[in-house]
């Protein structure tokens, strides 16, 4: 698993039937040494409820599919989390309720 | 499977409910001896902790390992703990 | 599958339950002419492996339950057989 931030959505009308009723969302990685965005924003499918500006777990692979709304979808990542803390060596880097504040 | 040392947590309250219960550790990868970047991993020993060296295994394994009959969607699960004399 | 070399064994007390009994070793990739290439991984012992084998490194989940007898086994990375010699080039490697 990785984190990443949500920036965005997106919409898609025509699509392959068995995306239909997922929510995609647009995330860029976070590397967790910096706690800093790296790397290319990419699209993944969310089943927790995320929203812009989270800091959110994701999933790849097969086992993205492995979630109640991503069963025998054809998704390769998947959102599973809204990360609340993340501690590194003792240190608290990331604290969302006092990130929002 | 991948060797990696576990360097921290994260915690979720909102996931996926078959995540429940499970741990999940920062680990850094290790590769060929030298120290990479850091991933989450979920813990299938329930007794990884901060400074341990871990492997992990990955794919489809790395769900099945946590729960055979309702496996939680993680892509990377620690299998087990490198005696530390050992290393 | 790759053929890799066994660079060392892994010892572990807590471990996945299934994985008990089972000999784990690190193994390197190396190219056909006998340099170490790409990431060393974990592998379970299916061929009786030691350290300094050139091996084949199997990276399924499928086999890997075939190789180790065990239709239940969770596992993707297994040693299923030690080298004897190779031929690439022409030429013949005998690896031990």
């Amino acid at each position: 698993m990785q984190l990443a931030r949500v920036i965005g959505s997106v919409v898609s009308t025509r699509k392959s039937e068995r995306l239909k009723g997922l929510k995609l969302l647009v995330a860029v990685p976070i590397d967790m040494d910096t706690m800093q965005e790296k790397g290319a924003p990419f699209v993944t499918v969310d089943t927790v409820g995320a929203g812009e500006g989270e800091i959110i777990m994701w999933a790849g692979g097969s086992s993205s599919r492995q979630t109640d709304l991503t069963t025998g979808k054809p998704v390769d990542s998947a959102i599973i989390g809204i990360v609340d803390f993340v501690d590194i060596a003792g240190q608290r880097v990331y604290d969302k309720g006092r990130s929002e504040k | 499977m991948f060797i990696g040392r576990v360097e921290g947590t994260v915690v979720c309250t909102i996931k996926t409910p078959t995540l429940e219960g499970i741990k999940l550790l920062i680990v850094r990868r290790i590769v060929n001896g030298e120290p990479k970047g850091l991933v989450i991993a979920a813990d299938a020993t329930r007794l990884a902790g901060l400074g341990d060296t871990v492997y992990m295994i990955g794919r489809k394994e790395a769900a099945l390992m946590l729960d055979l009959k309702a496996p939680p969607p993680s892509d990377l699960t620690i299998a087990g703990i490198i005696d530390p004399e050992t290393l | 599958m790759k053929i890799g070399r066994v660079t060392g064994t892994v010892v572990s007390t807590i471990k996945y339950a299934d994985y008990r009994g089972y000999k784990l070793l690190k193994v390197r990739p190396i190219a056909l002419n006998g340099v170490f290439a790409g990431e060393e991984v974990v592998a379970l012992d299916a061929a009786g492996a030691g350290i300094g084998d050139t091996v084949l490194i199997n990276n399924d989940g499928g086999s890997a339950q075939l190789v180790m007898n065990d239709k239940q086994l969770i596992a993707c990375v297994t040693v299923c057989g030690v080298v004897d010699h190779y031929t690439y080039n022409g030429i013949t490697i005998h690896t031990h």
